[in-house]
């Protein structure tokens, strides 16, 4: 066989392909995500989360009570009829429990949601520019967490004049936004001085790509995952705040107004406080496994 | 080791706690909150720092099942034309030896009106001569009319006709020369108090345990057979159930049916029905464009169903309040009650629909008469029944009436501030009275400005005011009675909810307990039966 | 952490020596630093002082309002001249403050009349923290060792059950833990005093139940540092020089994997304290956190705002504390000060 010249063309030298990358491309997401559903005890964890809140928005249609209707079956053990049984004032405790879950999860949510925005931002512009400014928003900080909690909720909640969600919500968070500033100007020092930034930046690559390539995403994980255990310290939070008998109140309920209420009746019907107190231990529970199991997938380190 | 120790140290005090028990005239009680002081004059005094003091100090009288009896005075006379008190005093001792004389119980009502004190309960001893004068600054401490001639005499002038005055006056003891030595400190402590009566204060864990121990110089010891009281702090009640039932407390105070029934089951113990001069009640702001109307004020009360509350809050511990006072509260043992009907039902018998009432008070209003668009705010103070008790009230004024309750929850510092300044439409609280019938009345007397209501009747103060000054029980009785059904019914200023009769629970063994209402016996008569 | 960067490594030029200073200048930097540490700490505090005491009269409602009895206008006039609550709220700053500076005093309560604040603070603040700082203590050395344990026998039968230990130690709100806990020991089977206070006994269960969380917390830090650590080059280097096994552990893995607990120490140690309060209600305990309650409930000024600094002062103090012993055990990071 001869090869002759017209065997041949001349595709030319495809410099785009030179990078080219034999196995399919993944994107960071998709990759966490995979790696996530592989972890069995995270994948279970939010799946109970998942039919936690759905039981909450739907909870009472479920079960077929209103959780403020009241009657004359008080005290019920749980049975066919009120599956957790019910209250003082008659009312279906599965209803209430998923009634109160509702509130309870909007103030987890929200709250921890609000508060890593605030503190992200903060904490990132902190890092950036550095000098002064940071020293002088580091002491903010520092001012705003020594402040003593119950003074604040107590003068909040007299200031708004009401005893509902967005008070509390709002005192919950004037603290609890500290934590996660710290947390994110850390991280983003970290980045900033590590040496493949550095490099990047001596490469002559802009800020703004060193902001969208190299900071987002690998700030991004801490503040997810911050975010996931968070939520669970403001469930917390609500419940001690509504111990202390500053919860919110009727019509409304939630996980730490039901539970301290059965913590008076604990002697004689269990019930009353071990559901609302199981509602808590599994929420809790599932958020800290799910974001165990989403730190180790969103680490950028673990990645294979 | 180290734990082994301890717990061996555990069985050791257990057992010697055990051992105790058994053997001595010992109890133990408790109080929800630590005493602020045992100061009888300071601004502060509470209602356990008066328990404490109706041990460990010797009142001129005592209110002892239901009747005043001699205390620190041996005799006393008085004068009507003069209006004037004269005492004989005791010869009795202080703990540290010294003797207790009238000059003692003369210091102390000079320390009320030294308007420097602050002494808060001021208005109980403004019938004795020149009291008000002074507190207000204009007169000097020597010109208050109590005298002391001699350290065995007491002589008190009054000012005007007080027929409760031996009910309402504090008559405690102060000795001069401690006080002034301790000054603010005074009654802060077990070192800073002098005690006077059946027991002697000789430990204080603040915030934990008071020790109360028999008083050998008291004048009546022979009498007081207990040799010892603890006063636990503690206001978390399944501890108290709990250490009810281990054996650490002997007397407790509830009004929860869950416990009542557990103890009521059980021969051990006694449980006695305990009268409390307490009246939860809805306070209307006569001043809100909504409330100024009374048939609304009245529909909003007769909406309220007492039976259905009661059985839902305190499994019908708690009787329903139709009127002022309970069945428990008169003059001379004849109760209110006996003579006059309570108001609020003899007024629900003349209306059959409070909804109907309540649109023609909103025409009357010249409102839009649909109940459905009417939101009322409803202020209450945090504790352990909100909620519920928020609940209720939703359940009762939405279903009969038709409109919509907004909960406003604050605790009681900035509630009672709210309630005070006007800045409140529908409240919900309970108050007790002092000593005596007048006390729930003089609250809505309109000069008085007690009870924040801004509803208030010229008929009521006069008859109020003539009864409090009536000797006659009967004319008194009769007084009172119309003027609640003046303030109950006609008026609707608040709507009564139920009365607090508490379950009182204290081991079978343990006899002499002074039940009744105003008791100020302490535990002089208590004892432990073999 | 605010105050120092744990990236010891890239220490450039700030004044002090570099990456290795010589030991000898340690000791006098350590005092500089720690002085001028305080010295900011009196800032922080005369500042959380000055805001708390502005808020605390914001609040609706007074010593008075807050107390249940009748009284009449001349009480009240009275009453205000004693505790010189009838001045204007920024005149009565200047007494407060002068009392402090000239005095050392921070005022008398007006609840409960002739208690020093300092005196009751003293008092109350011992008995929280003989429950609270024994339970944080119990917590962080069986956390440590617990977490070690874990993650050395990784995925084994002990890390199993001690993983189901901490994550019920964090998922159970303490409320619910005490109650248990009390109806359990109390009331069940009484093995332990349900009221008073002074023995041993009674201090049995409030510490195991305060101890419960801040144990499963620092033995899942401790577990997942221990984790990186014995992945490291260092660790493997020792073993090839022939350490025996407990010889690493103490000397190299137990050393550099307890950082992440101590950063939570300091907070820890100040929860204790505010955060008692349930606990000390439930169990009976006389300690602060209840008497902070009361005090704000009451509108007890002078009480609320001495406490307010107490609880300030024991949070900066143990944030300090925390990063003294940090740089005692960790040698890669340098005292920087406030600057960067």
């Amino acid at each position: 066989m001869e090869y002759s010249e017209e065997l041949f063309t001349i595709i030319g030298c495809d410099e785009a392909q030179g990078e080219k990358i034999g196995r399919p491309q993944t994107t960071y997401w998709k990759d966490a995500w995979r790696r996530l559903r592989q972890n069995k005890v995270a994948i279970f964890a939010m799946i109970i989360l998942i039919l936690i809140i759905f039981l909450s928005l739907f909870g009472s249609s479920i079960c077929g009570y209103d959780h403020t209707k009241m009657s004359m079956d008080m005290n019920q053990t749980p049975s066919l009829k009120h599956w957790f049984g019910t209250d003082k004032l008659g009312r279906d405790l599965f209803a209430r429990v998923f009634a109160g879950g509702r509130i309870s999860l909007m103030i987890g949510i929200l709250g921890a949601l609000i508060t890593t925005v605030f503190g992200s931002v903060y904490g990132s512009i902190s890092a950036f520019v550095g000098g002064t400014v940071d020293a002088v928003m580091m002491r903010i900080v520092e001012i705003v967490s020594s402040i003593p909690y119950l003074i604040v909720v107590i003068m909040l909640s007299l200031m708004l004049n009401d005893s509902g969600v967005g008070s509390i919500l709002l005192a919950l968070c004037i603290v609890g936004w500290c934590q996660t500033a710290r947390l994110v100007r850390g991280q983003v020092l970290q980045l900033v001085n590590s040496d493949y930034v550095i490099a990047a930046r001596t490469l002559g690559v802009s800020n703004w790509k060193i902001i969208t390539r190299h900071m987002i995403p690998n700030t991004m994980s801490v503040i997810i995952v911050n975010l996931t255990f968070r939520i669970p310290s403001y469930i917390f939070s609500e419940a001690f705040l509504s111990f202390v008998g500053l919860g919110i109140s009727s019509p409304n309920t939630s996980w730490g107004m039901l539970a301290s209420a059965g913590k008076e009746t604990m002697l004689f019907y269990p019930y009353q406080m071990f559901f609302p107190a199981l509602m808590i231990a599994l929420t809790m529970l599932s958020f800290t496994l799910f974001g165990d199991g989403l730190r180790d997938a969103l680490d950028p380190k673990l990645r294979r | 080791m180290k734990k082994v120790f301890a717990a061996l140290i555990c069985l050791v005090m257990l057992m010697a706690a055990v051992g105790a028990m058994a053997a001595t005239q010992e109890i133990t009680v408790f109080r929800q909150n630590e005493p602020t002081t045992l100061d009888r004059v300071a601004a502060t005094i509470d209602e356990a720092g008066k328990f404490i003091l109706w041990d460990t100090s010797e009142p001129l009288f005592r209110i002892i099942n239901g009747a005043t009896e001699l205390s620190g005075a041996e005799s006393y006379t008085y004068d009507e034309d003069t209006m004037t008190y004269t005492f004989v005093i005791r010869d009795n001792y202080w703990e540290d030896g010294v003797k207790v004389t009238a000059q003692d119980y003369l210091y102390s009502f000079q320390s009320m009106v030294d308007p420097s004190n602050a002494y808060g309960y001021i208005s109980d001893i403004y019938c004795i001569e020149n009291a008000e004068a002074i507190y207000a600054g204009q007169m000097d401490v020597a010109e208050l009319g109590v005298t002391a001639p001699d350290e065995k005499t007491l002589v008190i002038k009054l000012n005007e006709v007080t027929p409760a005055f031996l009910e309402v006056v504090p008559l405690y003891p102060q000795r001069k020369d401690f006080v002034e030595a301790k000054g603010d400190a005074y009654g802060n402590d077990v070192d800073n108090f002098l005690s006077c009566g059946p027991f002697k204060l000789t430990g204080w864990d603040h915030n934990s345990m008071l020790t109360l121990v028999k008083n050998d110089k008291y004048w009546d010891a022979d009498n007081v057979k207990l040799e010892k009281v603890n006063v636990l702090i503690s206001n978390d009640n399944n501890a108290r159930y709990s250490a009810m039932l281990n054996g650490t407390l002997d007397y407790w105070e509830t009004n929860d049916p869950d416990y009542i029934a557990h103890f009521e089951s059980d021969a051990g113990f006694t449980c006695v029905d305990l009268y409390t001069p307490t009246l939860t009640f809805v306070l209307f702001n006569g001043q809100d464009e909504l409330l100024k109307n009374t048939k609304i004020r009245q529909a909003l009360s007769l909406a309220i169903n007492r039976e259905f509350f009661v059985e839902a809050m305190y499994k019908s511990v708690y009787p329903p309040a139709y009127g002022l006072t309970s069945s428990a509260i008169g003059i001379n043992g004849v109760a209110l009650r006996d003579v006059a009907p309570e108001p609020v039902k003899v007024l629900a018998e003349s209306v059959p629909d409070p909804r109907a009432l309540f649109i023609e008070g909103l025409n009357e209003l010249g409102m839009d008469p649909d109940p459905s668009k009417v939101t009322v705010k409803f202020s209450i103070s945090s504790g352990a029944t909100t909620d519920d008790t928020i609940a209720l009230y939703q359940a009762m004024w939405g279903e009969i009436l038709g409109i919509n309750v907004e909960a406003d929850v604050s605790e009681w510092a900035s509630f009672w501030t709210d309630c005070k300044a006007g800045d409140f439409q529908i409240g919900t609280l309970a108050w007790s009275g002092e000593v005596d019938i007048s006390f729930l009345f003089n609250l809505f007397l309109t000069d008085s400005a007690q009870m924040p209501c801004f509803t208030y009747s010229e008929e009521f103060d006069e008859l109020v005011k003539s009864a409090n000054k009536s000797i006659d029980a009967q004319e008194r009785l009769d007084k009172y009675a119309q003027a609640e059904k003046i303030m109950m019914a006609d008026l609707a200023a608040i709507a009564p909810v139920c009365y607090r009769v508490n379950k009182a629970v204290l081991r079978s063994n343990i006899k002499g307990w002074d039940y009744n209402v105003f008791s100020t016996a302490g535990h002089r008569y208590v004892y432990v039966e073999d | 952490m605010p105050f120092f960067h744990t990236v010891g490594w890239k220490q450039k030029s700030h004044g002090f020596e570099s990456v290795f200073p010589a030991e000898i200048g340690k000791g006098r930097k350590m005092i500089k630093y720690i002085l001028r540490r305080i010295l900011y700490m009196l800032l922080v505090l005369f500042i959380v002082t000055t805001i708390t005491f502005f808020l605390m009269h914001c609040i609706p409602g007074d010593p008075l309002t807050a107390l249940v009895q009748k009284l009449p206008e001349q009480t009240k006039i009275n009453y205000y001249a004693k505790y010189g609550l009838d001045k204007p709220v920024i005149e009565q700053y200047l007494v407060f403050l002068k009392g402090i500076f000239t005095e050392g005093t921070l005022g008398e309560s007006i609840r409960f009349p002739g208690r020093q604040v300092l005196d009751t603070i003293q008092r109350y603040a011992g008995f929280s923290s003989e429950i609270g700082l024994v339970a944080v203590l119990i917590g962080f050395v069986v956390g440590i060792i617990l977490g070690t344990v874990s993650a050395i026998k990784q995925n084994r039968l002990p890390d199993k059950i001690i993983s189901i230990i901490a994550i019920l130690g964090i998922s159970l709100p303490v409320f619910l833990l005490a109650s248990l806990f009390q109806y359990l020991f109390t009331v069940k089977w009484p093995l332990f005093p349900t009221l008073g206070w002074g023995t041993p006994a009674h201090k049995i269960l409030p510490i195991l139940c305060m101890s419960f969380s801040p144990l499963a917390t620092y033995t899942r830090y401790m577990r997942s540092s221990v984790l990186d650590v014995i992945n490291q080059d260092y660790i493997t280097m020792a073993e090839a020089k022939g350490m025996s096994f407990s010889q690493v552990v103490r000397r190299h893995v137990l050393r550099n994997s307890i950082l992440p607990s101590l950063t939570i120490l300091g907070p820890n140690i100040a929860d204790v304290f505010t955060g008692s309060f349930v606990i000390e209600s439930i169990f009976a305990i006389p300690g602060l956190g209840s008497y902070y309650i009361t005090a704000v409930n009451d509108r007890d000024f002078p009480m609320i705002i001495g406490c307010a600094m107490f609880y300030t002062g024991i949070y900066i103090l143990s944030l300090l504390l925390v990063d003294i012993l940090y740089v005692i055990i960790d040698p890669r990071i340098r005292l920087t000060g406030d600057s960067n």
